[in-house]
């Protein structure tokens, strides 16, 4: 379908490219803002000279975030929370959506309506917390983990998955003599990979992101997670223990400036490299769960 | 069960005639289907342990709660809180920090994400096309302290690029996260910056599925771009958007916590006091439970009576809705 653009038409498209660019030059700039500080020297930030480009290009700051025990332990307490919390809630959330997703399991308007229910309405802030002090949960990493388990949001997702999966194939099944707990554990499963991956993915970047619960759940310094301790040196440049974040480069302080966005790039590092190849997944969840939810 | 049962249950089940089945057959199904419902154990206790008992707790509103005395023992007070909140000073300030921070984020973020489909969707090349998407998607994925600092860093009086532009056209360098003007712009203009890409995503799936045919037949007629943006996609699309702005309309007393508490810098406390902030301050760091429980409670009724309503209207105007 070639047919000659108006004028108009013509002028429509440079503008709706212009934004377009403009909107993906802002986000680029600004990384390469934070970065580009991250990696100067400090007399050059301190001129001003530094925009997008880093002069005196030098990884100290680098250096003392990685050696910071802080930070350490805050990725290996995030990690923790990651490697624990993740399988939980994809089982259980499967364990939601499997009956669920049986067209004639009796009680099931009562069980949706039950879990569609904490969508709408939330106890909120205090009973939670409360709940949490009552469980023992209070400053440990499972506070961060067990509140959160079930998302009804997920287990839409991964029920309509499992309404999708054709009936043949699970008939076939029984007649084989299949009862309902190997239709689930040698058919469904095995089937919804790419769903559970996605929805892993979405829990993964969940904890990783986290810092409320962290901040209200968790005291202990040495449980702190990793969106903590970067608010701490990135509000007041020094980290959790107080001391002030430093190091010596050619005889002089380092910038606390550089240090600050040093930590900011060193904590999103691994969810910036691992998004683009991960990126068709996140979008097909959202898809999924939306258009048909 | 045999196979009758099974078929007059699955009758039962779509013709929506619950009466079709009697007791002793339901309980044979769940007798049956027993591995079902073990698998629903464990959702159930979660469910009434983290949702449900909480909700229970909410009672604490409503007493002088004591955690020494616990849930049961403490001091019946009634609306004491409630009265105590509405008659004091925070409460005007607090509803409208949190109603005007969502006014405007409704009537300029939310728009967003649907004029950037629509501009996307006018992206022939596919690589260019795709190219834009990964980078407009990626903000999302940042977590809310990485992005306020990415916001201080951008806005540095000292190192940000913005004020860097301003110097350089002859202006002179804003401190803006002090200024208690600049807090709403910021706010909003972060949230339109990190989440319009990500946001857009339903909306292009909305557009995908138009037929192809309806714009082929309008551009035959003559129609321009413009127009058959307005009569063709968008009515299309119609109906996605007022689910999202349902969903966006409930949530306009819930402003979250994280962002706000990030971004409040001393000096726009004023203005960015809201709701969630407030309970926290008040309940977590101030150890008053119930009467921070009784505004979050208030919070969440109302937010919840939004949507209920929110819906009713969509209804009555356009026949669509959420349920």
């Amino acid at each position: 379908m070639n047919r000659n653009k108006s004028m108009s038409e013509r002028i429509g498209m440079v503008i709706v490219y212009s934004i377009l660019i403009l909107f993906c030059s802002s986000i680029i700039l600004a990384f390469m803002n934070v970065i580009a500080i991250s990696l100067s020297g400090k007399t050059s930030v301190m001129r001003g000279e530094v925009t997008f480009i880093p002069k005196n290009v030098n990884f100290e700051a680098y250096k003392v975030i990685i050696q910071k025990d802080s930070v350490w332990s805050a990725y290996a307490n995030t990690l923790f929370i990651i490697i624990a919390g993740t399988p939980l809630q994809i089982m259980l959330t499967c364990f939601a959506a499997f009956p669920l997703s049986r067209t004639d399991l009796v009680g099931k308007k009562f069980i949706t309506l039950m879990l569609v229910f904490t969508m709408w309405f939330s106890a909120g802030m205090i009973p939670m917390f409360l709940l949490v002090r009552t469980l023992k949960l209070y400053n440990t990493l499972w506070a961060l983990i067990v509140p959160g388990l079930i998302s009804a949001y997920n287990v839409m997702i991964i029920r309509n998955f499992f309404q999708e999966i054709p009936s043949s194939l699970e008939e076939s099944a029984r007649i084989d003599g299949c009862n309902d707990a190997r239709v689930l554990f040698q058919i469904f499963i095995p089937l919804s990979k790419p769903v559970l991956a996605t929805v892993s993915l979405w829990v993964i970047v969940g904890y990783w992101n986290n810092y409320m619960s962290a901040l209200i759940y968790i005291r202990n310094p040495k449980l702190y997670t990793l969106q903590v301790v970067l608010r701490n040196i990135v509000l007041t440049g020094s980290d959790i223990s107080g001391e002030v974040l430093s190091a010596q480069e050619n005889d002089e302080e380092l910038l606390s400036d550089c240090i600050k966005y040093a930590a900011i790039i060193v904590t999103t590092i691994p969810i910036m490299c691992v998004y683009p190849f991960l990126q068709k997944y996140f979008v097909k969840g959202v898809i999924v769960g939306a258009v048909k939810g | 069960m045999n196979v009758n049962t099974v078929r007059r249950i699955k009758i039962a089940k779509t013709t929506k005639n619950k009466n079709i089945l009697s007791i002793q057959e339901k309980l044979a199904y769940i007798k049956k289907r027993k591995f079902l419902y073990i698998l629903l154990i464990p959702v159930f206790v979660y469910l009434i342990i983290f949702h449900y008992l909480p909700i229970w707790g909410l009672t604490i509103a409503f007493q002088d709660y004591n955690p020494l005395r616990g849930l049961f023992a403490s001091k019946w007070v009634g609306f004491k809180h409630f009265e105590y909140f509405f008659r004091g000073r925070d409460m005007w300030r607090l509803l409208r920090n949190t109603f005007l921070i969502n006014i405007y984020s409704l009537l300029f973020a939310f728009p967003m994400p649907i004029i950037f489909a629509l501009m996307l969707n006018e992206v022939r090349n596919m690589r260019i096309k795709k190219a834009i998407q990964t980078i407009t998607y990626m903000p999302h994925f940042l977590s809310t302290v990485v992005l306020v600092g990415m916001v201080f860093a951008v806005l540095s009086p000292s190192t940000g690029f913005i004020n860097t532009i301003i110097t350089k056209l002859g202006g002179e360098s804003v401190y803006f996260v002090t200024k208690p003007e600049y807090f709403r712009t910021i706010y909003i203009l972060s949230g339109i910056w990190a989440e319009t890409g990500w946001g857009s995503i339903i909306y292009i799936a909305a557009i995908t599925s138009i037929d192809q045919s309806l714009y082929e037949a309008a551009e035959i007629d003559g129609a321009k771009k413009l127009q058959q943006i307005f009569h063709i996609t968008l009515p299309s699309i119609a109906s996605t958007v007022v689910f999202m702005l349902i969903m966006r309309v409930g949530r306009l007393l819930n402003i979250g916590f994280e962002k706000i508490y990030l971004m409040s810098t001393a000096p726009v406390k004023d203005v960015a006091y809201v709701i969630s902030v407030f309970v926290y301050e008040k309940g977590i760091i101030g150890g008053s439970y119930s009467f921070s429980a009784a505004v979050g409670l208030f919070n969440s009724i109302i937010s919840f009576a939004l949507v209920i309503t929110a819906n009713k209207i969509s209804r009555k105007i356009s026949n669509m809705g959420m349920w």
